[in-house]
């Protein structure tokens, strides 16, 4: 088991595209960890450099205590599943996957023995003697993850792994992989643009933009502590409502004052009296909005905007003047377009970030 | 009803064969025409009419070119000229532009490596190569011929299979490259995360990957080289002889002689539909430009 460190690690591309910008990350041994953002974000990028593939401009790569920074990736002893499996075309399912035990040195028997296993537990011996183009997307997938498994890597590196593949293979091998994590108990760098994959799987998510470091925690605190309004808006489905709002101070109470309407969150107490700004934006999850036709303590009133049936539960959007709240409700919630309706925010899950810096200030 | 959709290849209709006939013929034509004049007499060369067939067929024409015997050469031209035995232009070709076409593309698969895996050369490199074939080869020659008798590699084997890789080698990196680049990186890139160094990578990985496309250049420049007529002509004066310069020496004092260098053609194209017949497996993907998915 391997610890990764990234140490102010950047990537400036020729022509000046910034792959990733001083990058501080620790990946503890053994452990499970998620680069999660959108396309572009520099995910694959650390993968790359992580693996070799790729020199950093600047900063260094630690394993453990070495610095393996400008270490070839061939001595590196590290695993890389490509987005596109890269599964060599020419060799069959066996061949691909005794290729690195080959090129290792190892006698045909211990291969033998090497392939069997990893098969077995990947359930590939099916397709050991079969080419690529005669093998389905999850069978190349396995092979594609047999093939870097079975040189026992220091550090496995999964760029998308999932991503060819259809929506109900998709969960099945995503319960496979937290199984072969378990198994394997190495240290893990999964790639993904997919929250749910990243936060079902990973120890730690590390949520990347533009090459830069956003957050780096545990599953539950990205989702219920976001420290920026990025990672507030890229986790979770339907995405955070986010609504402009200034800090009043009035009587004692404090109100956040969204033009359209207020909403007093004296309730809150001291962690308002830090913030220094006044130009704030409010984010709320729809789960913590609740609407009803009746009118509520201590609600407001909207107008329904769109309906968004998803079977067991409907998303429902609502709307005060320019402003576009999302909430969730039952299925059995039934409301028609423009129909007047009231919601409330639950205080407890609001979240505050400053509008300038879009940090968040809780 | 369910109509049942054929995912066999569709039965070609008459209008279709009779359009592949009318080409075949308008390409195969001349080598028909050479075909039968290689086995005419002399007197029925240039008859007019024009004789379809050979009315009193002879292998004269092949002996005298392979076996240029005083009685043979008498009978076949009715008077007697001195000629080399074409079966040293067929060595001396053989040797030149084999070893150019080997060289060409050796160099030009590793220089296409570099550039396609290495981006070695920047940008502009691959236009820089191309340039070497964008005036015609006689601007080269004067200059050449100048600087080969400084060199002393006139009328050598090494000098004329070094003009013809430089000349060919822009063909083989260009054609090489795009083969390469349809491979995918991350096929290197998994294969050197395995263990193997990155020219290990680019031999065992990407390599047997484009084997069709290095046949399908290897022919292609072999043919460019076989059939090179003014490096050869202007280069050598003996000590070399190539087949194109071979027959043109079948133009004499006593006449074109047609049916010696219809004999000497038909030979010297054998060699090319032997090699093309044997990789004609791989030609038909080499020949798709890349047609290889992981």
């Amino acid at each position: 088991m391997t610890k990764v460190v990234l140490e102010n690690l950047t990537k400036i591309y020729p022509g000046g595209t910034i792959g990733v910008d001083h990058l501080n990350l620790t990946i503890e041994s053994g452990s499970f960890t998620s680069l999660l953002g959108p396309s572009g974000c520099g995910k694959t990028t650390t993968l790359k450099l992580i693996a070799g593939l790729l020199d950093p401009t600047e900063g260094r790569i630690f394993f453990d205590d070495e610095d393996v920074t400008y270490v070839p990736p061939q001595l590196r002893s590290v695993g890389l599943v490509f987005q596109d499996y890269a599964v060599f075309p020419h060799m069959t399912g066996y061949e691909n996957i005794a290729f690195g035990l080959r090129v290792r040195g190892l006698s045909e028997q211990e291969i033998k023995k090497k392939v069997k296993e990893v098969a077995d537990l990947l359930e590939l011996q099916d397709v050991l003697n079969r080419k690529p183009r005669d093998m389905n997307m999850s069978e190349l997938q396995r092979v594609a993850l047999a093939r870097t498994i079975v040189t026992r890597p220091k550090v496995l590196l999964l760029d998308e792994p999932l991503s060819n593949l259809d929506a109900t293979l998709r969960v099945k091998a995503r319960m496979e992989l937290k199984k072969l994590q378990k198994f394997l108990k190495q240290t893990i760098i999964y790639v993904t643009h997919d929250q749910v994959e990243a936060m079902t799987l990973s120890d730690k998510v590390a949520v990347m933009d533009k090459g830069k470091l956003k957050q780096y925690d545990s599953p539950k605190n990205i989702f219920e502590r976001p420290r920026n309004k990025f990672v507030a808006g890229f986790v979770g489905t339907p995405p955070m409502n986010f609504i402009d709002c200034t800090l009043v101070q009035k009587d004692g109470r404090y109100l956040l004052d969204a033009g359209s309407f207020a909403i007093d969150a004296t309730k809150l107490g001291d962690v308002l009296k830090d913030i220094k700004s006044t130009a704030l934006i409010m984010g709320i999850r729809p789960r913590d909005v609740s609407v009803s036709i009746k009118p509520i303590s201590g609600g407001m009133m909207a107008k329904v905007f769109a309906v968004e049936p998803l079977g067991i539960e409907k998303v429902v959007t609502i709307r005060i003047d320019n402003i576009l709240i999302k909430a969730i409700t039952p299925k059995e919630f039934a409301v028609k377009l423009d129909q007047e309706i009231w919601f409330k925010f639950n205080l407890q899950k609001l979240h505050i970030f400053d509008k300038k810096t879009e940090e968040a200030y809780f | 009803m369910v109509k049942r959709v054929s995912l066999e290849k569709p039965k070609m209709g008459v209008l279709e064969y009779l359009a592949l006939i009318i080409v075949l013929i308008f390409f195969m034509f001349p080598i028909y025409w050479l075909l039968i004049t290689s086995f005419k007499p002399k007197m029925e060369w240039l008859v007019s009419p024009p004789y379809w067939f050979p009315r009193n067929p002879t292998i004269l024409n092949y002996l005298v070119i392979l076996f240029p015997i005083k009685e043979g050469v008498e009978m076949v031209l009715g008077s007697y000229i001195v000629f080399k035995p074409a079966t040293k232009a067929f060595i001396d070709s053989a040797i030149v532009a084999g070893l150019g076409t080997i060289l060409a593309v050796v160099v030009g698969l590793l220089a296409a490596f570099a550039v396609s895996r290495h981006n070695i050369g920047g940008n502009s490199f691959m236009g820089l190569v191309l340039m070497l074939r964008m005036a015609p080869p006689m601007v080269a020659i004067v200059p050449l011929i100048v600087f080969y008798s400084l060199l002393g590699f006139v009328d050598t084997y090494h000098g004329l299979i070094l003009a013809y890789a430089t000349f060919t080698m822009p063909y083989a990196v260009w054609i090489i490259k795009s083969f390469i680049d349809e491979v995918p990186r991350e096929l290197e890139d998994s294969a050197r995360l395995d263990g193997l160094s990155p020219l290990a990578a680019h031999f065992k990985i990407t390599l047997p990957l484009i084997k069709g496309g290095i046949f399908a250049t290897t022919l292609f420049i072999w043919i460019l080289n076989w059939s090179e007529y003014l490096f050869a002509l202007l280069l050598t004066h003996g000590n070399v002889v190539t087949l194109p310069v071979q027959i043109t020496a079948y133009q004499t004092y006593a006449g074109l002689l047609y049916g010696p260098q219809a004999a000497l053609a038909i030979l010297a194209v054998i060699p090319l539909v032997v090699f093309g017949t044997t990789i004609r497996r791989y030609l038909a993907r080499g020949l798709t430009f890349g047609a290889i998915r992981g």
